[in-house]
């Protein structure tokens, strides 16, 4: 907020604030705060499926969700079908979304940034018909 | 703490925040933030009890019984899956950003995001020891640009400083501007929960 002098509508109108106030407040620097957004990703990404995935298996071992979920890999000790299957239904979700902005509302809002605004409230408070969500500007176009 | 993913949490959901809620919203991360420590201490109780992996799932299911821990295990999948997708999504679209960014390179997401799911699979099949202490070196790093920026920012502007963000009347529309923006806060806090598991 005070990165962007108190002023919401500025706020709102960049895809990715927190890069925007590094990008005017560091200088070059803000490299360091683009490669922090991708290791938090990345760490994000292998923390929440084995912890995630963990859950499943778990489930699976007691008997709540198929068995075959609950089994571990005979010599690493890991949960391989859990993980593969909580990967693999992933992006199909991914891929579904794409088809349906595709196939509806044109592949302009076909962005990750915008995937991540409705799938975190599975469309309830951004999405078609409510809040927008964020569109990034020219220097995050995605291809 | 890296499964929360702070650095991911505030890039990707702070600016939805600010839109729903206004110049106030960082109250609404203040009230996820006392909501989620509530359910914390809660889970925390049950974890004491009854330790598992299964975290809430089993807790449910030894309180409700079976039925209601196979409806709660089959939520929690799909949720989790749901939430995971976006972080899925939104690996390959950040590096996609940042190469377009610095070396003008425009490789789609859709191509991306696949190859890093790839890799982040191998290494956890390779086992969670590995996984865990190179997810906990990234947490190390975004952590501390996250301070070093935050710091930055406020010496640089401090002749603006203001506590309107901290106000509830500059919350848009009220508590339905609280309400609005609070589960997006709640959804910067995913990933607390692996801490009451055992």
């Amino acid at each position: 907020m005070t990165g962007f002098g108190d002023n919401v509508t500025k706020l709102g109108q960049s895809a990715i604030p927190f890069i925007t106030v590094a990008n005017s407040t560091l200088g070059a620097f803000a490299f360091f705060a683009y490669l922090a957004g991708f290791t938090s990703t990345l760490g994000a990404l292998i923390a929440g499926v084995n912890s995630q995935a963990r859950l499943q298996f778990n489930a699976g071992r007691e008997g709540l969700l198929p068995r075959w979920i609950g089994k571990v890999d005979a010599t690493r000790r890991t949960p391989v079908r859990s993980i593969f299957a909580f990967v693999s239904i992933a992006l199909a979700i991914i891929g579904v979304w794409a088809l349906l902005h595709a196939v509806h509302g044109g592949t302009g809002a076909l962005n990750p940034i915008t995937f991540f605004d409705e799938s975190s409230t599975m469309g309830t408070v951004s999405g078609p018909g409510r809040i927008p969500a964020l569109q990034p500007g020219p220097a995050v176009l995605l291809p | 703490m890296a499964n929360i993913g702070p650095a991911m949490s505030f890039f990707f959901g702070f600016g939805l925040i600010a839109t729903t809620a206004g110049l106030a919203s960082p109250l609404t991360i203040v009230a996820a933030a006392v909501a989620i420590a509530l359910l914390g201490n809660t889970l925390a109780q049950f974890s004491r009890v009854q330790p598992s992996t299964g975290g809430f799932i089993t807790f449910v299911g030894k309180t409700f019984g079976g039925t209601s821990a196979v409806a709660t295990a089959l939520i929690a999948a799909i949720g989790y899956i749901v939430a995971m997708a976006a972080v899925i999504a939104i690996s390959g679209g950040f590096l996609s950003i940042i190469l377009n960014h610095y070396l003008h390179w425009n490789i789609p997401w859709g191509i991306l995001t696949p190859i890093l799911t790839a890799l982040a699979v191998l290494m956890m099949i390779r086992g969670i020891a590995v996984s865990t202490k190179l997810a906990g070196l990234f947490f190390g790093f975004e952590m501390t640009v996250l301070i070093v920026v935050s710091v930055a920012v406020l010496i640089k502007n401090g002749g603006h400083l203001s506590l309107a963000p901290l106000e509830p009347s500059h919350i848009s529309h009220g508590l339905t501007g609280l309400a609005a923006g609070f589960p997006l806060a709640i959804y910067l806090f995913i990933g607390w929960e692996k801490r009451t598991r055992r």
